[in-house]
């Protein structure tokens, strides 16, 4: 490791330990809140017995452990204050927040709103295109349009409680969605000379997604998390076939 | 049980698991897959094993072992590949691997290179299955002797010595990583009281953190996000010609196998540490016992037999505490013991009294995984490093979505993959800050055994501590520990050091 390297680490350190140390503290003290003596349930407690004991052991041992760690970061520092601090570049970081933005909005917007094979199949194509095509244009405005949609259906998922007519209107939306994004990111491809980026992307979340959700909803039996749109009617075809098979 | 009993189990297993053709396509077709997610950088053996436990729920157990053990045994000898054809690791095992296995590739040896290692690895899981037969029913029935205070210092020496083994940086960190998940574990209802603790209220976390997303959002995406976000790719790719065994060259290492797959059999018993240290320990070994150590680093066929025999030998050592005494002995078995729980088979001393033949069935449908490994490395390598060529920015979005399945469809509920993403993006940034993750996960898992019979252990004693070092395995535990946390603290490191000064200068 690089000596700026190791310095940038150091000081994370020093940082983690930090916040270690808070969150042992509070750990703690919300342990303290737990039965220690009296009793709860019908069971009378002793120190040895109570639900606290383990919490107060790791986090005060958790705690010893930030604080050495503190110690030896800042002793580093201190020592080879000289020494710069390594940075991640900005392209590096928004590489980062694209992916994270991209699986935490995937989690928290479109799979508990939206028809899975829908938010399947738009999730990889995003994904894919905004990975494989490898600008980062192209990446900032995707992170754009997906964290603003996302956030948007993420505060529909914890606000409301929809009936099933109502959620099925989000997966008729999710269609028009993919289809302006499949518009979009084809003019994109089109201007950057990327048209084989956009046709692998498309062709590949959509054989995934045809193969994924069959084999886990029809193969499996596992339910997926929301069916509408396009998982209902696969269901239904299947025992239509399945009927029609053991009547021939 | 007398031998021949466990030998008609034995046969009588392989023969019930070969005469199902679903069975041998499955054992195949994990194997294959085993051997994809090894060779792709940035997929590992635990991530496979946690992405198939989920396929398998619908499953018999026998037919869930072939398809989970299969996947391990692929996917340990499967990092070899990139390992050897582009001298990029696709798993911390291999990494010694490729030290001498590229440079064979470079010299137009390859497939020779694949031969031995397939081969190596084949050997060197057989060996570990052997001793797995023959140390796990002792171990066992020395673990059922054990009680609560043995119980509870073990879990914690296997989060201990995890922490201490694998920290990339400061050992305090592998520790601070074992606390967090011990600390993750505490999340939930308390197994004797039922207390509500840090649940927030919340009736999702009463039942505490589910193992599965927890282990698949540590291991997966973290994966995920450093692939991409460091845009790694793979090298071009070596050319080989056929592979074959090349059983000459094994037999002129058969001390360097012998001595390769007990280091592997060791290193995989402790808890906790796994293939990749097995790998480097091996090969360490091989070169210091060499009569041409110089041609190490240069192609040197006995550096990839040794590190490819530890590294799948391991398989079969980490089996002994997993199955003995439920204790993960690396990584990829911390998956698998969460697996074999979600079929009900709760691994541990009462495993020889419950299921007396469970041992040997899992030795049979090891010997089935370690042939499986074999032909389709011999056969279809080719079709392995045409896999290989697919890009990241391909293959990860695609083990992104299998991620967020494999962790909703074991609970069916939409919180565990709420889950999966915070405890990803927090395994990240951890990773990012060389705190190791196995520690963490070992921690999440083996939590509520420490908690309970800390517990239990103090209550039999109605809060006395007198029997931790009134007992004889306890008190060997507390000295290991011990010995552990000591050699560790500098205060003892400079305690030893001006010891040995002292003792040095009297002598002059």
């Amino acid at each position: 490791m690089q000596p700026e390297q190791l310095m940038a680490l150091r000081r994370a350190d020093m940082k983690t330990a930090l916040v270690l140390m808070i969150i042992s503290t509070l750990v703690i003290i919300e342990s303290l809140s737990f039965p220690l003596t009296g009793s709860y349930a019908g069971v009378q407690n002793v120190w040895y017995v109570s639900p606290a004991l383990f919490p107060i052991i790791i986090s005060s041992v958790l705690f010893i452990c930030g604080f050495s760690l503190f110690i030896k970061s800042l002793v580093f520092i201190k020592n080879k204050a000289a020494i710069a601090t390594a940075k991640e570049s900005p392209a590096s970081w928004w590489r980062f927040f694209v992916l994270v933005s991209l699986i935490a909005g995937q989690v928290f917007g479109f799979v508990p709103l939206v028809d899975f094979a829908l938010s399947s199949f738009i999730f990889l194509f995003v994904f894919i295109f905004a990975f494989y095509s490898d600008n980062a244009i192209f990446q900032k405005r995707i992170f754009v349009i997906w964290s603003t949609l996302c956030f948007l259906l993420t505060l529909v998922t914890f606000n409301a409680n929809l009936s099933e007519d109502f959620r099925l209107l989000f997966d008729w939306a999710a269609l028009v969605f993919i289809g302006c994004m499949v518009a979009l990111l084809y003019t994109w491809a089109k201007k950057s000379e990327q048209l084989k980026v956009w046709r692998i992307s498309w062709k590949t979340a959509l054989i995934v997604t045809l193969i994924v959700c069959p084999v886990f909803r029809l193969g499996m039996l596992v339910p997926l998390p929301t069916e509408g749109l396009v998982i209902n009617p696969m269901v239904d075809i299947k025992y239509v076939v399945r009927d029609l098979w053991r009547e021939m | 049980m007398d031998i021949l009993a466990s030998f008609s189990i034995f046969g009588s297993t392989l023969l019930t698991l070969l005469s199902s053709p679903t069975n041998l396509m499955i054992l195949m077709g994990a194997s294959f897959c085993g051997i994809i997610f090894g060779a792709l950088p940035g997929l590992t053996a635990t991530l496979g094993v946690a992405l198939l436990t989920t396929l398998t729920y619908g499953m018999d157990v026998n037919t869930a072992l072939i398809a989970l053990l299969g996947l391990y045994v692929g996917a340990i000898y499967g990092g070899s590949y990139p390992s050897i054809l582009i001298n990029i690791p696709g798993t911390a095992a291999a990494a010694a691997t490729a030290l001498d296995g590229f440079p064979m590739a470079q010299r137009g040896e390859g497939g020779r290179a694949l031969g031995l290692t397939t081969t190596a690895s084949f050997i060197g899981t057989l060996l570990g299955i052997l001793v797995l037969v023959i140390a796990a029913p002792a171990v066992a029935k020395m673990a059922l002797q054990f009680t609560s205070f043995e119980f509870f210092l073990l879990a914690l020496f296997g989060i201990l010595i995890s922490g201490t083994l694998t920290s990339p940086d400061l050992v305090i960190k592998g520790w601070i990583a074992g606390l967090i998940g011990l600390g993750l574990s505490t999340i939930g209802r308390d197994p004797l009281q039922f207390f509500p603790r840090f649940t927030f209220d919340m009736p999702n976390l009463d039942q505490g953190l589910e193992v599965v997303p927890v282990l698949i959002g540590a291991f997966g995406i973290p994966q995920v996000i450093k692939a991409l976000r460091n845009r790694e790719s793979l090298g071009v790719m070596r050319q080989f010609g056929r592979i074959l065994p090349e059983w000459k060259t094994l037999f002129k290492n058969r001390m360097n196998i012998t001595r390769s797959s007990m280091i592997g059999i060791s290193i995989g018993a402790v808890p906790g540490i796994g293939e990749d240290i097995a790998g480097w320990v091996s090969y360490g070994a091989a070169k210091n016992t060499s009569k041409h150590p110089e041609t190490f680093g240069k192609g040197e066929p006995e550096g990839i037999i040794a590190s490819e025999t530890a590294n799948n030998a391991c398989i079969g050592g980490a089996l002994i505490p997993l199955l003995t005494l439920g204790i993960p002995g690396s990584p990829p078995a911390a998956m698998l013991l969460g697996a074999l729980m979600l079929h009900g088979i709760t691994p541990g001393p009462m495993i020889v009294v419950e299921s007396p033949n469970f041992l040997i069935e899992v030795t049979a449908i090891l010997v089935l995984c370690s042939v499986a490994m074999w032909l389709n490395g011999m056969f279809l390598a080719k079709q392995v490093v045409k896999v290989l060529q697919i890009p990241a920015s391909i293959f990860l979005p695609v083990v992104t979505l299998l991620c967020i399945l494999g962790s909703y469809a074991l609970g069916l509920n939409i919180f565990n993959l709420y889950l999966m993403v915070i405890v990803g993006v927090f395994a990240y940034f951890l990773d990012e800050m060389k705190y190791p993750i196995s520690p963490l996960v070992i921690g999440v898992i083996l939590g509520p055994m420490a908690d309970e019979n800390l517990r239990r252990a103090l209550m039999v004693s109605e809060g006395s501590l007198m029997p931790f070092i009134e007992r004889p395995v306890s008190i060997a535990l507390i000295a290991v520990i011990v010995l552990i946390v000591m050699t560790k603290v500098p205060f003892y490191q400079r305690c030893k050091t001006s010891f040995f000064q002292l003792f040095k200068k009297n002598k002059d």
